[in-house]
């Protein structure tokens, strides 16, 4: 036994039998009480421990090996196994309170078992196999057989395949790179291969026009969930790459690619949400926002530190979580039996818009949100590279605040309700209690720190 | 040489079939030939069980591919000739850059001039292919040429039982994945 069989083989395993399990409702609630053990297993579980361990915990070892290649999960990495079981662990919870079809029960914890796979893996270049079953395995989950609009996914998958060639093809170049400096030609190629890998991964420009096209074709909880996980892996890998090959981040144009290709994806990520009409595509453009924002993160980590990008990432993917889950809830309102223009209709109408809008000013970076003091570091160490960084990030900022200050107006200038009119059932009050919690994360910011923390505690080489 | 001009004639033809047919049962036969030619590409350099590994896969592919068109209608919209010639040209125009520039390619990927030629020509036409046609099958299709053509270049490279295994489940997952989704026009979406 050891941390990847306990985290990887037998989820994946369990997520397998979940789908032969007949009834939903089951299925959910096992679903739930597994990610909710291999969470609590995060305590009890020691990897490759030193010292001793105390009578009520388990020494196992980091490393599994199959066919010569080694799957590793070492203590630095629990937090990141905690942040994966606890995200399904939710979305679990919120498709119950939903009470939405979606195929990420079971289905989801078999991709997250891959992602973490993929996150493990050494030689890294397996991670590129791994992420192409992960791009197969999703498909299912955020589209149902037969569906009628399918052209996003297939693009999806198309340049997802794209992505791999590219990063088993830089393994092969780096092969021994780890160990010894590699030559300015081989760097150069090395490079290239990578930067195009990653931009077919990431949905970089000009290959992003799949991302609104599929989150229009999707429900908003699958499609969420799965971008979540998939995007917060791609640049957790990204950073492993940055990890182990001190010469690549040291490259002069890698980190001046990350921070043009970043500013450019924050733009045309707000300016598409912005113009875009279905809130669907807003969403897509939003996440490729974020995608821009984290890009750059990346690009001025040298000039400042890791947690920066942690801490962005955290509170964009949590303000990115709250917009999937309003977006849903207003979809659940449509799908439901209530009369339109029911009480309960109508607090629902209500709490959705109210939750898309503390999303949208998350991301945005207002004062008082989540999203606020990640956003201030990034500014400033932007502000100490280029202006024209900086510009193009607060104008970025400003077109999201805009697209929330117009739902703002939309719910108050459109809707004449008046609060005490509104019927709070059940669902209402976990759904406001979602919202209250985010608040209070946006006034205290420090406490979501030890868990941006916890997720780049694996990268020993970027922690200054 | 005359075996490996030979090969390469062999793979332009089979994938000009797979581009220029309205009738998938024919896009499907290229598509065979195509996974043969690779596995006598590969065992060339690998052994027979390994390199039988990939024509396996690509059939079972091409079989699963096959039940899931077999009961479905022929489509209402029948491609335009001007359309497959067009295909055509622009095909065999990449191929005519792809040999003018594979030398080059060739200082940067230490592998024989054949594979690498075929390799390149079937990643761009796999791309080429997905990108120009509509329906779901076709532009998945697109994905196993661009596969098949990349396998061919990686084979020469690196020769991994595990990546061979991975890459085999790869295929077949893609090819599963023909008969999910229904055959749709191409939808574009503008903001």
């Amino acid at each position: 036994m050891s941390a990847p069989v306990i985290w990887i083989v037998i989820p994946a395993i369990l997520a397998l039998l979940l789908l032969f399990i007949p009834t939903k409702k089951f299925q959910l609630a096992l679903f739930f009480i597994i990610c909710v053990i291999l969470f609590l297993a995060t305590i009890v579980v020691k990897i490759d421990s030193i010292g001793g361990v105390r009578f009520y915990e388990f020494d196992v070892p980091a490393t599994l090996q199959i066919l010569g290649r080694r799957f590793v999960l070492p203590e630095e990495s629990k937090g990141l196994i905690r942040i994966v079981f606890a995200i399904n662990a939710f979305f679990a919870g919120i498709v119950f309170f939903l009470d939405q079809k979606s195929r990420l029960i079971p289905l989801g914890l078999l991709f997250s078992c891959l992602l973490l796979a993929a996150y493990s893996v050494e030689p890294f270049l397996y991670s590129a196999l791994i992420i192409e079953i992960a791009v197969l395995v999703s498909i299912p989950i955020l589209y149902d057989q037969n569906a009628d609009r399918n052209t996003g996914g297939l693009r999806y998958l198309t340049l997802q395949t794209l992505g791999m060639p590219f990063i088993l093809l830089t393994g092969w170049f780096l092969a021994g790179g780890e160990i010894t400096p590699v030559g300015q030609e081989q760097l150069i190629q090395a490079v290239v291969l990578l930067g195009l890998g990653f931009m077919s991964w990431l949905a970089i420009f000009p290959l992003h026009a799949w991302v609104p096209m599929l989150f229009e074709e999707t429900r908003a909880i699958d499609s969420g969930y799965v971008f979540q996980m998939f995007f917060l892996f791609l640049f957790l890998i990204m950073l492993k790459f940055f990890n182990n090959f001190v010469w690549f981040r040291e490259y002069a144009p890698v980190i001046q690619a990350f921070r043009v290709l970043g500013a450019f994806m924050c733009i045309l990520g707000s300016a598409g949400s912005y113009f875009s009409q279905s809130p669907q595509k807003k969403n897509g453009y939003i996440l490729l926002h974020i995608i821009g924002i984290l890009t750059v993160s990346v690009g001025i980590m040298n000039e400042s530190d890791i947690s920066m990008f942690s801490q962005s990432a955290l509170s964009l993917w949590a303000g990115f979580t709250l917009l999937t889950i309003s977006s849903a809830y207003i979809q659940s309102d449509l799908n439901q039996t209530t009369s339109p223009g029911s009480q309960n209709q109508s607090a629902r109408e209500f709490l959705g818009s109210l939750g898309l809008i503390i999303a949208q000013i998350s991301i945005a970076g207002m004062p008082l949100s989540i999203g606020f003091s990640s956003t201030q570091n990034i500014y400033l160490t932007s502000a100490k590279i280029s202006n024209v960084l900086i510009v193009l990030l607060i104008v970025s900022k400003l077109i999201i605040s805009v697209v929330s200050f117009n739902n703002i107006a939309v719910l108050v200038i459109k809707n004449q309700w008046s609060l005490s009119d509104l019927n709070l059932g059940k669902k209402e009050l976990a759904f406001l209690l979602v919202l209250i919690f985010f608040i209070i994360a946006g006034i205290f910011p420090g406490l979501s720190l030890p868990v941006a923390d916890d997720l780049i505690s694996g990268f020993q080489n970027l922690i200054q | 040489m005359i075996f490996n001009n030979l090969l390469i004639f062999t793979s332009l033809i089979a994938a000009a079939v797979v581009i220029t047919s309205r009738d998938w049962r024919v896009s499907i036969g290229g598509l065979a030939i195509l996974y043969l030619l690779v596995f006598i590409l590969v065992i060339q350099i690998w052994p027979i069980a390994l390199a039988s590994v990939k024509l396996i896969s690509g059939l079972m592919g091409i079989s699963l591919i096959s039940a899931a068109r077999i009961n479905v209608e022929k489509s209402q919209l029948e491609t335009p000739r001007s359309e497959l010639f067009f295909r055509l040209l622009l095909s065999i125009l990449v191929w005519l850059v792809l040999a003018a520039s594979a030398p080059t390619i060739n200082e940067w990927l230490p592998i024989s001039y054949t594979n690498l030629y075929i390799g390149l020509s079937l990643i761009s036409s796999g791309l080429l292919f997905s990108s120009l046609v509509r329906l779901p099958y076709e532009k998945i299709i697109g994905v196993l040429l661009l596969l098949i053509g990349f396998d061919v270049i990686y084979s020469s490279l690196e020769g991994s039982a595990l990546v061979t295994a991975v890459y085999a489940l790869i295929t077949i997952l893609i090819s599963v994945l023909s008969g999910y989704f229904p055959d749709e026009v191409d939808y574009e979406g503008g903001i």
